[in-house]
Protein backbone atom coordinates (compact mmCIF):
# COMPACT_ATOMS: atom_id res chain seq x y z
CA UNK A 1 0.00 0.00 0.00
CA UNK A 2 1.61 3.48 -0.99
CA UNK A 3 2.35 5.79 1.62
CA UNK A 4 -0.76 8.38 2.19
CA UNK A 5 0.28 11.03 1.93
CA UNK A 6 -0.54 14.44 4.71
CA UNK A 7 -0.80 17.89 3.18
CA UNK A 8 -0.25 20.45 5.99
CA UNK A 9 -4.12 20.79 6.41
CA UNK A 10 -3.88 17.03 7.82
CA UNK A 11 -2.36 16.26 11.29
CA UNK A 12 -3.19 12.73 10.96
CA UNK A 13 -3.80 10.65 8.27
CA UNK A 14 -3.95 6.86 8.79
CA UNK A 15 -4.85 3.89 5.70
CA UNK A 16 -5.76 0.43 6.78
CA UNK A 17 -3.69 0.88 10.25
CA UNK A 18 -3.75 -2.67 11.79
CA UNK A 19 -1.96 -3.73 15.29
CA UNK A 20 -2.34 -7.03 16.84
CA UNK A 21 -1.06 -7.98 20.56
CA UNK A 22 -0.61 -11.72 20.29
CA UNK A 23 -3.64 -13.36 18.61
CA UNK A 24 -5.64 -9.99 19.71
CA UNK A 25 -6.37 -7.39 16.84
CA UNK A 26 -6.59 -4.50 18.85
CA UNK A 27 -7.09 -2.45 15.78
CA UNK A 28 -8.16 -3.91 12.39
CA UNK A 29 -7.74 -1.91 9.33
CA UNK A 30 -8.50 1.66 10.53
CA UNK A 31 -8.47 4.51 7.79
CA UNK A 32 -9.11 8.80 8.49
CA UNK A 33 -7.76 11.71 8.27
CA UNK A 34 -7.95 14.23 10.65
CA UNK A 35 -7.52 18.09 9.61
CA UNK A 36 -4.61 20.04 11.57
CA UNK A 37 -6.56 22.43 14.18
CA UNK A 38 -9.36 20.05 15.14
CA UNK A 39 -10.17 18.93 18.39
CA UNK A 40 -10.92 15.40 18.16
CA UNK A 41 -12.66 12.77 20.33
CA UNK A 42 -11.84 9.26 20.25
CA UNK A 43 -14.69 7.14 21.82
CA UNK A 44 -15.42 3.41 22.00
CA UNK A 45 -16.16 0.87 24.96
CA UNK A 46 -12.68 -0.22 26.65
CA UNK A 47 -10.82 -2.16 24.83
CA UNK A 48 -12.04 -0.87 21.81
CA UNK A 49 -8.83 0.23 20.19
CA UNK A 50 -9.02 3.83 21.93
CA UNK A 51 -5.41 3.57 23.85
CA UNK A 52 -4.09 1.25 20.69
CA UNK A 53 -4.57 4.04 18.60
CA UNK A 54 -2.86 7.15 20.62
CA UNK A 55 -0.05 4.98 21.34
CA UNK A 56 0.19 4.60 17.79
CA UNK A 57 0.62 8.10 16.65
CA UNK A 58 3.00 8.83 19.70
CA UNK A 59 4.97 6.47 17.75
CA UNK A 60 5.22 4.27 21.13
CA UNK A 61 3.97 1.56 19.12
CA UNK A 62 4.33 0.38 15.28
CA UNK A 63 1.87 -0.30 12.95
CA UNK A 64 1.69 -4.22 11.92
CA UNK A 65 -0.25 -3.22 8.71
CA UNK A 66 -1.12 -0.58 7.02
CA UNK A 67 0.49 3.60 6.95
CA UNK A 68 0.14 6.28 9.42
CA UNK A 69 1.38 9.77 9.02
CA UNK A 70 1.54 11.91 11.94
CA UNK A 71 2.50 15.82 10.36
CA UNK A 72 3.27 14.56 7.74
CA UNK A 73 6.37 11.86 9.61
CA UNK A 74 6.27 8.06 10.32
CA UNK A 75 5.37 8.08 14.17
CA UNK A 76 7.91 5.43 14.73
CA UNK A 77 11.00 6.05 11.89
CA UNK A 78 10.99 9.99 12.86
CA UNK A 79 10.26 9.76 16.04
CA UNK A 80 12.80 12.03 17.52
CA UNK A 81 11.44 15.08 15.36
CA UNK A 82 8.03 14.31 16.05
CA UNK A 83 8.71 14.28 20.06
CA UNK A 84 9.27 18.19 19.52
CA UNK A 85 5.82 18.43 17.51
CA UNK A 86 3.87 16.17 19.33
CA UNK A 87 3.04 15.67 23.47
CA UNK A 88 1.47 12.28 24.30
CA UNK A 89 -0.13 12.03 28.05
CA UNK A 90 -1.36 8.17 28.66
CA UNK A 91 -3.86 7.10 30.65
CA UNK A 92 -1.96 6.53 33.84
CA UNK A 93 -0.98 9.86 35.56
CA UNK A 94 2.67 8.35 35.50
CA UNK A 95 4.54 11.06 38.22
CA UNK A 96 7.31 10.71 41.09
CA UNK A 97 5.61 10.76 44.30
CA UNK A 98 8.64 11.76 46.18
CA UNK A 99 9.48 14.86 43.77
CA UNK A 100 7.76 18.16 43.93
CA UNK A 101 5.49 19.81 41.16
CA UNK A 102 8.36 22.09 40.28
CA UNK A 103 11.26 19.32 40.27
CA UNK A 104 8.94 17.60 38.08
CA UNK A 105 8.76 20.20 35.65
CA UNK A 106 11.90 21.22 35.38
CA UNK A 107 13.27 17.20 34.71
CA UNK A 108 11.44 17.12 32.29
CA UNK A 109 12.04 20.96 30.98
CA UNK A 110 15.57 19.01 30.22
CA UNK A 111 14.23 15.87 29.10
CA UNK A 112 12.37 17.70 26.38
CA UNK A 113 15.65 19.44 25.65
CA UNK A 114 14.08 22.87 25.81
CA UNK A 115 16.47 26.02 25.65
CA UNK A 116 17.72 26.13 29.21
CA UNK A 117 17.32 29.88 29.28
CA UNK A 118 13.96 30.23 29.04
CA UNK A 119 13.26 27.50 31.49
CA UNK A 120 12.07 30.23 34.13
CA UNK A 121 9.45 31.41 32.10
CA UNK A 122 8.11 28.42 30.33
CA UNK A 123 7.62 26.75 34.12
CA UNK A 124 5.82 29.84 35.30
CA UNK A 125 3.36 29.46 32.28
CA UNK A 126 2.86 25.84 32.47
CA UNK A 127 2.33 26.22 36.29
CA UNK A 128 0.27 29.12 35.62
CA UNK A 129 -1.50 27.69 32.88
CA UNK A 130 -2.67 24.25 34.36
CA UNK A 131 -3.21 26.03 37.46
CA UNK A 132 -1.21 24.12 40.08
CA UNK A 133 0.64 27.11 41.78
CA UNK A 134 -0.74 26.42 45.09
CA UNK A 135 0.56 22.80 45.63
CA UNK A 136 3.78 22.96 43.28
CA UNK A 137 6.19 23.19 45.64
CA UNK A 138 4.81 20.07 47.60
CA UNK A 139 5.48 16.70 46.65
CA UNK A 140 3.24 14.97 44.40
CA UNK A 141 2.35 12.21 46.94
CA UNK A 142 0.12 14.46 49.00
CA UNK A 143 -1.50 15.56 45.98
CA UNK A 144 -5.45 15.16 44.81
CA UNK A 145 -6.05 12.95 41.81
CA UNK A 146 -6.96 16.11 39.82
CA UNK A 147 -3.75 17.82 40.60
CA UNK A 148 -1.70 15.04 39.52
CA UNK A 149 -3.91 15.06 35.94
CA UNK A 150 -3.08 18.31 35.39
CA UNK A 151 0.40 17.72 36.46
CA UNK A 152 0.43 14.86 34.06
CA UNK A 153 -0.92 17.31 30.72
CA UNK A 154 1.33 20.11 31.76
CA UNK A 155 4.76 17.47 31.58
CA UNK A 156 3.17 16.14 28.01
CA UNK A 157 2.39 19.42 26.33
CA UNK A 158 5.31 22.02 27.91
CA UNK A 159 7.05 22.18 24.86
CA UNK A 160 4.29 23.35 23.25
CA UNK A 161 3.27 20.95 20.38
CA UNK A 162 1.42 21.16 17.53
CA UNK A 163 -0.64 17.74 18.05
CA UNK A 164 -1.81 16.81 21.39
CA UNK A 165 -2.40 13.31 21.87
CA UNK A 166 -4.44 12.52 25.50
CA UNK A 167 -5.45 9.03 26.69
CA UNK A 168 -8.72 9.68 28.62
CA UNK A 169 -7.69 12.85 30.71
CA UNK A 170 -10.75 13.44 32.37
CA UNK A 171 -10.83 10.48 34.29
CA UNK A 172 -9.89 11.50 37.52
CA UNK A 173 -11.01 14.94 37.23
CA UNK A 174 -13.80 16.49 38.95
CA UNK A 175 -17.03 18.40 36.85
CA UNK A 176 -14.81 22.16 37.49
CA UNK A 177 -11.58 20.15 36.66
CA UNK A 178 -13.53 18.55 33.23
CA UNK A 179 -14.86 22.03 32.51
CA UNK A 180 -11.36 23.79 32.77
CA UNK A 181 -9.88 20.90 30.64
CA UNK A 182 -12.44 21.01 27.94
CA UNK A 183 -11.75 25.38 27.92
CA UNK A 184 -7.89 24.42 27.95
CA UNK A 185 -8.51 21.99 24.88
CA UNK A 186 -10.76 23.90 22.42
CA UNK A 187 -8.12 27.43 23.52
CA UNK A 188 -5.46 25.26 22.12
CA UNK A 189 -7.25 23.98 19.15
CA UNK A 190 -7.94 27.98 18.31
CA UNK A 191 -4.16 28.29 18.71
CA UNK A 192 -4.18 26.10 15.76
CA UNK A 193 -2.76 22.70 17.51
CA UNK A 194 -4.37 19.85 16.95
CA UNK A 195 -6.00 18.20 20.25
CA UNK A 196 -7.08 14.29 19.81
CA UNK A 197 -8.43 12.67 23.05
CA UNK A 198 -9.53 9.63 24.15
CA UNK A 199 -12.64 9.32 25.95
CA UNK A 200 -15.87 7.63 27.70
CA UNK A 201 -18.11 10.77 27.63
CA UNK A 202 -20.06 11.50 24.44
CA UNK A 203 -21.67 14.16 25.84
CA UNK A 204 -18.47 15.98 26.36
CA UNK A 205 -17.75 14.76 22.64
CA UNK A 206 -20.69 16.40 21.71
CA UNK A 207 -20.39 19.10 23.22
CA UNK A 208 -16.48 19.98 22.23
CA UNK A 209 -15.23 17.87 19.64
CA UNK A 210 -15.20 18.71 16.11
CA UNK A 211 -14.85 15.31 15.47
CA UNK A 212 -15.83 12.04 16.62
CA UNK A 213 -13.11 9.02 15.95
CA UNK A 214 -15.66 6.10 16.90
CA UNK A 215 -14.46 2.63 18.20
CA UNK A 216 -15.66 -1.08 18.51
CA UNK A 217 -13.60 -4.20 18.74
CA UNK A 218 -10.60 -2.43 16.78
CA UNK A 219 -12.87 -1.29 14.05
CA UNK A 220 -13.48 2.18 12.72
CA UNK A 221 -17.29 2.68 12.96
CA UNK A 222 -17.47 6.23 12.18
CA UNK A 223 -15.42 9.48 11.75
CA UNK A 224 -17.71 12.20 11.56
CA UNK A 225 -18.32 15.39 13.21
CA UNK A 226 -20.94 14.73 16.17
CA UNK A 227 -23.86 16.48 15.00
CA UNK A 228 -23.47 14.68 11.96
CA UNK A 229 -23.58 11.43 13.54
CA UNK A 230 -26.40 12.13 15.82
CA UNK A 231 -28.22 13.64 12.68
CA UNK A 232 -27.66 10.19 10.94
CA UNK A 233 -28.29 7.40 13.66
CA UNK A 234 -29.90 9.43 16.42
CA UNK A 235 -33.52 10.31 16.71
CA UNK A 236 -35.64 11.84 20.12
CA UNK A 237 -36.58 9.17 22.02
CA UNK A 238 -38.83 9.23 24.75
CA UNK A 239 -38.09 6.96 28.24
CA UNK A 240 -41.12 5.70 30.57
CA UNK A 241 -40.54 4.27 33.03
CA UNK A 242 -43.16 1.42 34.68
CA UNK A 243 -44.17 0.64 38.39
CA UNK A 244 -43.58 -3.18 36.97
CA UNK A 245 -42.43 -4.93 34.51
CA UNK A 246 -44.98 -5.37 31.73
CA UNK A 247 -45.59 -8.53 28.96
CA UNK A 248 -42.49 -6.87 26.89
CA UNK A 249 -43.95 -8.79 23.58
CA UNK A 250 -47.69 -7.06 24.46
CA UNK A 251 -46.03 -3.47 25.96
CA UNK A 252 -43.95 -3.21 22.17
CA UNK A 253 -47.16 -4.79 19.60
CA UNK A 254 -49.61 -1.74 21.67
CA UNK A 255 -46.95 0.93 21.40
CA UNK A 256 -45.85 0.67 18.42
CA UNK A 257 -48.79 1.68 16.59
CA UNK A 258 -49.23 5.08 18.39
CA UNK A 259 -48.77 8.00 15.64
CA UNK A 260 -45.49 8.95 14.88
CA UNK A 261 -43.66 6.13 16.63
CA UNK A 262 -40.52 4.32 14.86
CA UNK A 263 -39.27 1.99 17.05
CA UNK A 264 -40.23 0.57 20.41
CA UNK A 265 -37.71 -1.11 23.18
CA UNK A 266 -38.89 -2.80 26.35
CA UNK A 267 -36.52 -3.57 28.61
CA UNK A 268 -37.37 -4.56 33.06
CA UNK A 269 -39.43 -1.63 33.73
CA UNK A 270 -38.36 0.63 30.92
CA UNK A 271 -40.22 1.14 27.93
CA UNK A 272 -38.21 3.65 25.04
CA UNK A 273 -40.25 5.25 22.26
CA UNK A 274 -38.36 6.62 18.95
CA UNK A 275 -39.77 9.23 17.24
CA UNK A 276 -38.88 11.36 13.95
CA UNK A 277 -40.03 14.49 16.12
CA UNK A 278 -41.92 14.66 19.43
CA UNK A 279 -45.10 14.98 19.32
CA UNK A 280 -46.69 18.46 21.23
CA UNK A 281 -48.93 18.49 23.87
CA UNK A 282 -49.24 15.52 26.40
CA UNK A 283 -47.72 11.89 25.83
CA UNK A 284 -49.89 9.87 23.81
CA UNK A 285 -48.22 6.69 25.13
CA UNK A 286 -49.44 7.16 28.45
CA UNK A 287 -53.05 7.66 27.69
CA UNK A 288 -52.56 4.01 26.36
CA UNK A 289 -50.96 2.41 29.65
CA UNK A 290 -53.70 4.40 31.24
CA UNK A 291 -56.58 2.57 29.64
CA UNK A 292 -54.67 -0.43 29.93
CA UNK A 293 -54.16 -0.25 33.68
CA UNK A 294 -50.92 0.48 33.97
CA UNK A 295 -49.11 2.76 36.34
CA UNK A 296 -46.05 4.58 35.38
CA UNK A 297 -43.68 6.68 37.76
CA UNK A 298 -41.88 8.75 35.68
CA UNK A 299 -41.44 9.96 32.06
CA UNK A 300 -38.52 11.90 30.30
CA UNK A 301 -38.16 12.86 26.74
CA UNK A 302 -35.07 13.23 25.46
CA UNK A 303 -33.49 14.78 22.36
CA UNK A 304 -31.53 13.35 20.02
CA UNK A 305 -27.99 12.46 21.37
CA UNK A 306 -24.17 11.67 20.73
CA UNK A 307 -25.04 8.23 22.87
CA UNK A 308 -27.94 6.88 21.75
CA UNK A 309 -26.03 7.26 17.86
CA UNK A 310 -23.03 5.43 19.59
CA UNK A 311 -25.40 2.47 20.71
CA UNK A 312 -27.06 2.17 17.65
CA UNK A 313 -23.68 2.11 15.54
CA UNK A 314 -22.13 0.04 18.36
CA UNK A 315 -25.33 -2.25 18.53
CA UNK A 316 -25.00 -1.72 22.02
CA UNK A 317 -27.87 -0.09 23.46
CA UNK A 318 -28.82 -1.01 26.61
CA UNK A 319 -32.26 0.38 26.69
CA UNK A 320 -32.54 -0.31 22.78
CA UNK A 321 -32.41 -3.66 23.77
CA UNK A 322 -35.13 -5.98 20.40
CA UNK A 323 -36.57 -2.74 19.47
CA UNK A 324 -39.77 -3.14 17.32
CA UNK A 325 -40.32 -1.21 14.01
CA UNK A 326 -43.83 1.18 14.92
CA UNK A 327 -46.61 1.01 12.05
CA UNK A 328 -47.37 4.89 12.73
CA UNK A 329 -44.00 5.94 12.40
CA UNK A 330 -42.42 6.62 8.83
CA UNK A 331 -44.13 4.22 7.15
CA UNK A 332 -47.36 5.98 7.71
CA UNK A 333 -46.02 9.13 6.82
CA UNK A 334 -44.55 7.50 3.41
CA UNK B 1 25.56 18.06 23.83
CA UNK B 2 24.48 20.90 25.66
CA UNK B 3 21.07 19.26 25.78
CA UNK B 4 22.36 16.14 26.44
CA UNK B 5 24.95 17.39 29.26
CA UNK B 6 21.26 18.89 30.85
CA UNK B 7 19.54 15.71 30.57
CA UNK B 8 22.21 13.85 32.87
CA UNK B 9 22.36 16.87 35.34
CA UNK B 10 18.78 16.84 36.07
CA UNK B 11 18.42 12.88 36.16
CA UNK B 12 21.79 13.18 38.61
CA UNK B 13 19.83 15.75 40.59
CA UNK B 14 16.54 13.31 41.00
CA UNK B 15 18.48 10.56 42.00
CA UNK B 16 20.37 12.63 44.90
CA UNK B 17 16.92 14.46 45.92
CA UNK B 18 15.62 11.10 46.46
CA UNK B 19 18.89 9.35 48.32
CA UNK B 20 18.17 12.31 50.80
CA UNK B 21 14.60 12.51 50.72
CA UNK B 22 14.30 8.58 52.18
CA UNK B 23 16.43 8.61 55.21
CA UNK B 24 15.85 5.44 56.30
CA UNK B 25 18.03 3.77 53.80
CA UNK B 26 20.44 6.36 53.88
CA UNK B 27 21.04 5.83 57.70
CA UNK B 28 20.46 1.73 57.66
CA UNK B 29 23.46 2.40 54.12
CA UNK B 30 26.01 3.71 57.33
CA UNK B 31 24.51 1.30 60.31
CA UNK B 32 25.35 -1.90 58.64
CA UNK B 33 28.97 -0.83 57.64
CA UNK B 34 29.46 0.28 61.26
CA UNK B 35 27.80 -2.97 62.72
CA UNK B 36 30.38 -5.11 60.02
CA UNK B 37 33.12 -2.90 61.62
CA UNK B 38 31.76 -3.50 65.49
CA UNK B 39 31.15 -6.98 64.85
CA UNK B 40 33.74 -8.65 62.54
CA UNK B 41 36.49 -5.84 63.72
CA UNK B 42 36.40 -6.73 67.60
CA UNK B 43 35.25 -11.09 66.77
CA UNK B 44 38.54 -10.99 64.97
CA UNK B 45 40.83 -9.03 66.58
CA UNK B 46 43.29 -11.69 67.29
CA UNK B 47 43.39 -12.43 64.17
CA UNK B 48 46.62 -13.33 62.54
CA UNK B 49 47.13 -11.01 59.17
CA UNK B 50 50.49 -12.52 58.61
CA UNK B 51 53.81 -10.60 57.79
CA UNK B 52 52.28 -7.83 54.55
CA UNK B 53 50.33 -6.69 57.45
CA UNK B 54 52.84 -6.69 60.30
CA UNK B 55 51.69 -3.95 63.50
CA UNK B 56 48.53 -3.58 61.30
CA UNK B 57 45.06 -4.43 63.51
CA UNK B 58 42.32 -6.40 62.03
CA UNK B 59 40.06 -3.19 62.09
CA UNK B 60 42.48 -1.27 60.62
CA UNK B 61 42.81 -4.19 57.66
CA UNK B 62 38.95 -4.15 57.63
CA UNK B 63 37.82 -0.89 57.65
CA UNK B 64 38.83 -0.91 53.26
CA UNK B 65 37.44 -3.73 52.97
CA UNK B 66 33.91 -2.03 54.17
CA UNK B 67 34.52 1.26 52.64
CA UNK B 68 34.07 -1.50 49.24
CA UNK B 69 31.25 -3.62 50.52
CA UNK B 70 29.21 -0.07 51.37
CA UNK B 71 30.05 0.42 47.31
CA UNK B 72 29.20 -2.87 45.94
CA UNK B 73 26.00 -3.23 48.33
CA UNK B 74 25.14 0.30 47.32
CA UNK B 75 25.97 -0.10 43.74
CA UNK B 76 23.42 -3.03 43.81
CA UNK B 77 20.42 -1.02 44.83
CA UNK B 78 20.90 0.85 41.30
CA UNK B 79 18.40 -1.22 39.97
CA UNK B 80 15.72 -1.22 42.56
CA UNK B 81 14.85 2.80 41.98
CA UNK B 82 14.45 1.78 38.02
CA UNK B 83 12.32 -1.17 38.85
CA UNK B 84 10.21 1.05 41.01
CA UNK B 85 10.15 3.54 38.06
CA UNK B 86 9.70 0.91 35.75
CA UNK B 87 6.21 -0.15 37.93
CA UNK B 88 4.66 3.09 37.64
CA UNK B 89 5.99 3.85 34.65
CA UNK B 90 7.48 7.34 35.27
CA UNK B 91 11.03 5.59 33.41
CA UNK B 92 8.76 4.50 30.69
CA UNK B 93 7.44 8.38 30.72
CA UNK B 94 11.11 9.91 31.16
CA UNK B 95 12.79 7.92 28.55
CA UNK B 96 10.11 8.84 25.42
CA UNK B 97 10.22 12.54 26.79
CA UNK B 98 14.08 12.81 25.71
CA UNK B 99 16.16 11.60 22.91
CA UNK B 100 18.86 10.74 25.03
CA UNK B 101 17.71 7.77 27.26
CA UNK B 102 21.26 6.76 27.43
CA UNK B 103 22.76 10.13 29.17
CA UNK B 104 19.45 9.60 31.89
CA UNK B 105 20.97 6.43 32.90
CA UNK B 106 23.90 8.30 32.54
CA UNK B 107 23.05 10.91 34.53
CA UNK B 108 21.49 8.31 37.09
CA UNK B 109 24.62 6.36 37.47
CA UNK B 110 26.79 9.57 38.12
CA UNK B 111 24.98 10.09 41.07
CA UNK B 112 24.96 7.13 42.28
CA UNK B 113 28.14 6.31 42.19
CA UNK B 114 28.96 9.90 43.80
CA UNK B 115 26.76 9.18 46.29
CA UNK B 116 28.42 5.72 47.18
CA UNK B 117 31.89 7.24 47.30
CA UNK B 118 30.90 10.20 49.58
CA UNK B 119 29.01 7.02 52.06
CA UNK B 120 32.79 5.13 51.45
CA UNK B 121 34.22 7.91 53.18
CA UNK B 122 32.09 8.66 55.66
CA UNK B 123 32.35 4.94 56.98
CA UNK B 124 36.32 5.48 56.59
CA UNK B 125 35.77 8.36 59.35
CA UNK B 126 33.46 6.00 60.93
CA UNK B 127 36.70 4.00 61.31
CA UNK B 128 38.85 5.80 62.68
CA UNK B 129 36.41 6.76 65.11
CA UNK B 130 36.31 3.50 66.47
CA UNK B 131 39.92 3.54 66.40
CA UNK B 132 41.15 2.49 62.86
CA UNK B 133 44.55 3.79 62.13
CA UNK B 134 45.09 5.12 58.96
CA UNK B 135 48.23 6.73 57.12
CA UNK B 136 46.88 8.02 53.60
CA UNK B 137 48.87 8.90 50.68
CA UNK B 138 46.71 11.41 48.40
CA UNK B 139 47.28 10.80 45.27
CA UNK B 140 47.22 6.83 46.58
CA UNK B 141 43.55 7.45 47.54
CA UNK B 142 42.65 9.56 44.55
CA UNK B 143 43.60 6.67 41.95
CA UNK B 144 41.99 4.01 44.99
CA UNK B 145 38.50 6.02 44.62
CA UNK B 146 38.71 6.40 40.95
CA UNK B 147 38.85 2.76 40.96
CA UNK B 148 35.94 2.17 43.33
CA UNK B 149 33.80 4.86 40.93
CA UNK B 150 34.57 1.94 37.89
CA UNK B 151 33.78 -0.86 40.11
CA UNK B 152 30.32 0.99 41.47
CA UNK B 153 29.93 2.05 37.63
CA UNK B 154 30.33 -1.82 36.35
CA UNK B 155 28.09 -2.61 39.13
CA UNK B 156 25.50 -0.48 39.14
CA UNK B 157 25.19 -0.66 35.46
CA UNK B 158 25.02 -4.56 35.74
CA UNK B 159 21.84 -3.89 38.88
CA UNK B 160 20.09 -1.46 36.37
CA UNK B 161 20.38 -3.81 33.46
CA UNK B 162 18.88 -6.71 35.36
CA UNK B 163 16.18 -4.12 36.82
CA UNK B 164 15.17 -2.96 32.80
CA UNK B 165 14.99 -6.64 31.85
CA UNK B 166 13.11 -8.31 34.25
CA UNK B 167 11.61 -5.45 35.69
CA UNK B 168 10.91 -7.10 38.96
CA UNK B 169 11.85 -6.09 42.78
CA UNK B 170 12.24 -9.84 43.58
CA UNK B 171 15.22 -10.44 40.98
CA UNK B 172 16.67 -7.37 42.15
CA UNK B 173 16.78 -9.02 46.07
CA UNK B 174 17.89 -12.42 43.99
CA UNK B 175 20.69 -10.50 42.55
CA UNK B 176 22.11 -8.61 46.02
CA UNK B 177 22.13 -12.32 47.38
CA UNK B 178 23.53 -14.35 44.27
CA UNK B 179 26.08 -11.47 43.18
CA UNK B 180 26.98 -9.86 46.21
CA UNK B 181 27.75 -12.38 48.72
CA UNK B 182 29.82 -14.37 46.19
CA UNK B 183 31.49 -12.02 45.32
CA UNK B 184 31.94 -10.54 49.22
CA UNK B 185 33.04 -13.63 50.81
CA UNK B 186 35.85 -14.96 47.66
CA UNK B 187 37.32 -11.22 47.96
CA UNK B 188 40.35 -9.54 50.03
CA UNK B 189 37.92 -7.65 51.70
CA UNK B 190 37.52 -9.13 55.09
CA UNK B 191 40.86 -11.53 54.99
CA UNK B 192 43.74 -11.53 53.12
CA UNK B 193 44.96 -14.17 50.62
CA UNK B 194 47.22 -15.69 53.27
CA UNK B 195 44.99 -16.51 55.65
CA UNK B 196 42.65 -18.28 52.15
CA UNK B 197 42.48 -22.14 51.07
CA UNK B 198 44.64 -22.22 47.87
CA UNK B 199 41.35 -22.62 45.51
CA UNK B 200 39.53 -19.68 47.36
CA UNK B 201 43.24 -17.75 47.08
CA UNK B 202 43.03 -18.39 43.53
CA UNK B 203 39.65 -17.22 43.01
CA UNK B 204 40.29 -14.28 44.61
CA UNK B 205 43.14 -13.17 42.92
CA UNK B 206 40.30 -12.94 39.50
CA UNK B 207 37.69 -11.27 41.61
CA UNK B 208 37.57 -7.33 40.96
CA UNK B 209 36.77 -6.54 44.34
CA UNK B 210 40.33 -7.96 45.17
CA UNK B 211 41.80 -5.53 43.19
CA UNK B 212 39.69 -2.62 44.78
CA UNK B 213 40.04 -3.84 48.32
CA UNK B 214 43.70 -4.16 47.84
CA UNK B 215 44.38 -0.69 46.29
CA UNK B 216 42.30 1.02 49.03
CA UNK B 217 44.49 -0.53 51.95
CA UNK B 218 47.75 0.23 49.90
CA UNK B 219 46.22 4.04 49.68
CA UNK B 220 45.00 4.03 53.40
CA UNK B 221 47.06 1.83 55.15
CA UNK B 222 50.68 2.27 53.66
CA UNK B 223 50.31 5.68 51.69
CA UNK B 224 50.83 4.29 48.43
CA UNK B 225 49.94 4.42 45.33
CA UNK B 226 48.38 1.45 43.74
CA UNK B 227 48.47 -0.38 41.07
CA UNK B 228 47.06 1.63 37.98
CA UNK B 229 46.57 -0.77 35.50
CA UNK B 230 44.77 -2.85 38.08
CA UNK B 231 42.35 -0.53 39.09
CA UNK B 232 41.76 1.49 35.61
CA UNK B 233 41.14 -2.24 33.91
CA UNK B 234 37.52 -2.38 36.26
CA UNK B 235 37.03 0.57 33.51
CA UNK B 236 36.32 -1.86 30.88
CA UNK B 237 33.77 -3.82 32.25
CA UNK B 238 32.37 -0.55 33.50
CA UNK B 239 31.95 0.77 30.19
CA UNK B 240 30.81 -2.31 28.60
CA UNK B 241 27.84 -3.03 31.15
CA UNK B 242 27.03 0.65 31.09
CA UNK B 243 26.67 -0.24 27.44
CA UNK B 244 24.73 -2.87 28.27
CA UNK B 245 22.26 -1.51 30.11
CA UNK B 246 21.89 2.08 28.14
CA UNK B 247 20.92 -0.08 25.50
CA UNK B 248 18.13 -1.91 27.19
CA UNK B 249 17.03 1.74 28.75
CA UNK B 250 16.72 2.47 24.98
CA UNK B 251 14.65 -0.19 24.20
CA UNK B 252 12.50 0.84 27.40
CA UNK B 253 11.88 3.62 25.78
CA UNK B 254 10.82 2.09 22.59
CA UNK B 255 8.34 -0.11 24.19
Amino acid sequence: MPAPSSTPTEAVVAEGASKSFGGVRALDGVSFALPAGELVGVAGANGSGKSTLLRLLAGILEADAGTVRVLGRHPRRERAALRREAGYAGQEAALDPEMTGWETLRLFHALLGLPHGERGRRLETAVEEHGLAEVCGRRVSGWSGGQRQRLHLALATLHAPRLVLLDEPTASLDPEGRRALWDRLTAWCREGRTVVVSTHDLAEVAAHCDRVLLFRGGRLLAAERPAALVAAHSRPRTVITLARAPDADAMRGALAVLHGVTEVAVRGETVTLWRDRHPAGAEPALELLAARGMVYRGYERREPELADAYFRLTGSAPDAERPARGRGGRRRKA
Amino acid sequence: MTTALHVARETARRSWLRALRRPVPLTFSFVQPLFWMLIFGFLFQRFTLGPAYAGLSYLDFLLPGVCVMTVLFGASQAGIDLVRDLQTGFAQRMAHATPYPGWMLGGKLAADVARLLAQAAVVAALGVALGARLRPDAAGVALAAAGLAAFALAHGSLSCWIALKTRAPESMAVFVHVVNMPLLFTSTALVPTRQMPAWLAEVARWNPLTGVADGLREALLFARVPDSGALLALLVPGVLLFALARRAMARAAES
